[in-house]
């Protein structure tokens, strides 16, 4: 910022010539050069693509043990850093080592890659995600300090389960692959593919005795945000009537009763982890998808009782985010039953729509709908406090 | 204790992990015979390890009839794939691959046994893939398409029965191959509606994945 608006301020007589100078040392003192930045990053970004393609022309020439070595030994020093100059890092800036830390995980995963191409083996996909979380999971709890590590351990490990999932279950994806044992083991995988949900109780635990208390917000919420996808996604099957009546099946009786104990527990864990209303809350919404996962299962095939479901769970979010001041939160569950709202009047009326008026009704419906929606989400929401 | 624990999770465990696999893939890739196999085949892509050429194996299965129940590789025929391979010959010159259900550890001197636990599950001796870079996979594409031609993929069998593809080259078809083809390709364009009476030797179609087409994209 120039000190031209201040003097102009100062010219106009809005302020005094001492409030003048300390406005002026305090711009010098936290101004950010962008200009020269910019310059330094297109030259940084200009030698790093260099490299890089040079790196690639050139990948069939080098041997690869030798790009192994280089590969791991990026890994080292990027780890070393994070473990020795962790304190000096995050004096110069917050963001250094998650940077560090992210990116040797993401290289540590494509080592994998990298080892599969130099001696060509292959293996499910699960086994080197899971032995990847193995070996860099502990590092990212121990030293993650934002949502990038958060989303990186929450999103790898989901990968992994619902590869390990897929890979076991041919018929997931409705086709049979080929692969995969004769006796898929349903009720272990209902297990595996859930086990995500227990980051939150974890995270919930390590909040308060932390003192990365972002990072573990942001993990407990990432894991919530998976129980809660995954009891919408059940609800909503239930409308499509999806569900095997034969057990044990990938959604036959046994999976789903897995799956709700699971987040039943995972629930309970976190309201005993984290004392106080947000804690409570937070537990109370996990333990409550894992009703819904049971309950979805009863209810399948009911249009108007599936729907009513699907709404139960977003209203008690909804009812929730209200008790524990969560305002972003409260107007997502508002919207987002406005829209299962939608749905339903085309699910209930398709004849309807057949017909001039029916058109004009739901049109009206969804308007209104709509209207109300966002007067509950302006009138009724909390104000902002942390999750 | 905590600048252990600290030095245990954020260098030993990754490092030493990420080490202790590179050695043990480097360990069993020195392993085991190299033999050869020709094949025929196309090319995708895989996000995380990056270019293949993937490829049908074209094994010289024996083909003998015994009077009495479906043989070995009439069923592998059938449903698209081999469990387990015996090779004869003298490496890397297959002479003979026999397909059969177990194979007796006794009587084969170089088993060859699907990996059920990789990317192509039980249908690993049908179908297979060679990591290489970008320029190498697109020139092997082009050769591919070459009829003229035949690829020939290099694999080394480990004592367990364990393969893993080690290279492609590629050889120029001989003239009877050439006949055979081009006789082949006249049946096939001559046969739309009319009766011919032409005996065209049985040439052992190789045995290729039904789906191979569709589940091309598969991990």
């Amino acid at each position: 910022m120039s000190t031209r608006k201040i003097d102009g301020w100062f010219a106009a007589g809005l302020i005094d010539a001492g409030t003048r100078e300390r406005l002026i040392a305090y711009e010098a003192q936290h101004a950010r050069p962008l200009a020269i930045w910019a310059v330094f990053g297109i030259g940084a970004l200009a030698i790093g693509l260099g490299l890089i393609s040079v790196v690639a022309a050139n990948w069939e020439d080098v041997p690869g043990q030798v790009r192994l070595t280089i590969h791991l030994a990026l890994i080292a020093a990027m780890l070393g850093a994070v473990l020795l100059r962790e304190k000096a890092l995050t004096a110069a800036s917050p963001w250094a080592v998650e940077a560090l830390l992210f990116i040797s995980a993401v290289l540590g995963l494509t080592f994998f890659g990298h080892l599969g191409q130099v001696y060509q083996t292959n293996s499910p996909l699960w086994e080197p995600l899971a032995i990847w979380l193995a070996l860099f999971a502990p590092a990212m709890l121990i030293s993650g300090r934002g949502w990038p590590v958060a989303a990186l351990l929450i999103g790898g490990s989901i990968y992994c389960v619902w590869e390990y999932t897929d890979t076991m279950t041919p018929y997931l994806y409705g086709s049979f692959r080929g692969s995969g044992p004769d006796n898929p083991p349903y009720r272990l995988t209902a297990v595996v593919h859930s086990l995500p949900v227990f980051y939150a109780p974890l995270a919930a635990f390590m909040r308060a005795r932390s003192t990365r208390p972002d990072f573990w917000r942001q993990l407990e919420q990432l894991a919530l945000t998976y129980a809660v996808a995954g009891a919408s996604i059940m609800a909503a099957l239930a409308s499509v009537d999806a569900f095997d009546t034969g057990s044990p099946r990938i959604l036959g009786a046994q999976s789903q009763m897995i799956r709700a104990i699971i987040a039943l527990v995972a629930g309970g864990l976190v309201v005993a982890a984290r004392p106080g209303i947000s804690g409570q809350m937070s537990g109370a919404i996990i333990a409550g998808s894992g009703a819904v996962i049971a309950l979805s299962y009863v209810v399948s095939g009911i249009d108007i009782l599936s729907a009513g479901l699907f709404m139960a769970l977003w209203g008690g979010i909804a009812a929730a985010a209200l008790k524990a001041n969560w305002r972003g939160v409260f107007q997502l569950a508002v919207a987002v039953i406005a829209v299962r709202l939608v749905i339903l009047s085309f699910e209930l009326a398709s004849d309807l729509l057949l017909s001039g008026f029916g058109l004009i009704v739901s049109g009206v419906l969804i308007l209104s709908i709509a209207w109300g929606a966002y007067r509950v989400s302006r009138d009724f929401a909390p104000e902002e406090e942390e999750v | 204790m905590q600048i252990i624990s600290r030095l245990l999770a954020i260098i030993l465990v990754p490092l030493a992990g990420l080490g202790a696999l590179w050695a043990s893939s480097d360990h069993l890739s020195r392993q085991g015979i190299d033999w050869e196999v020709e094949i025929a085949g196309y090319d995708p892509r895989d996000l995380l390890r990056g270019h293949y050429v993937e490829f049908t194996y074209d094994w010289p299965i024996v083909e003998e009839d015994t009077p009495g129940d479906e043989e070995p590789w009439e069923r592998a025929r059938r449903i698209g794939r081999i469990d387990q391979l015996c090779l004869t010959g003298s490496a890397p010159v297959i002479t003979e691959a026999t397909v059969a259900e177990y194979v007796d550890a006794n009587a084969c001197e170089h088993p060859v046994i699907a990996n059920t636990g990789g990317v192509y599950g039980r249908r690993s001796l049908t179908r297979g893939r060679l990591y290489v870079g970008q320029d190498r996979a697109k020139e092997i594409e082009r050769e591919l398409r070459n009829r003229d031609q035949r690829g020939i993929v290099t694999i080394r069998v480990r004592e367990d029965g364990v393969m893993t593809p080690q290279g492609i080259r590629f050889r120029p078809l001989t003239p009877e191959e050439l006949e055979e083809r081009d006789a082949d390709d006249d049946t096939r364009g001559s046969a739309v509606g009319e009766v011919v009476s032409v005996a065209v030797e049985p040439v052992g179609e190789p045995i290729s994945d039904p789906d191979a087409e569709e589940s091309a994209d598969d991990r």
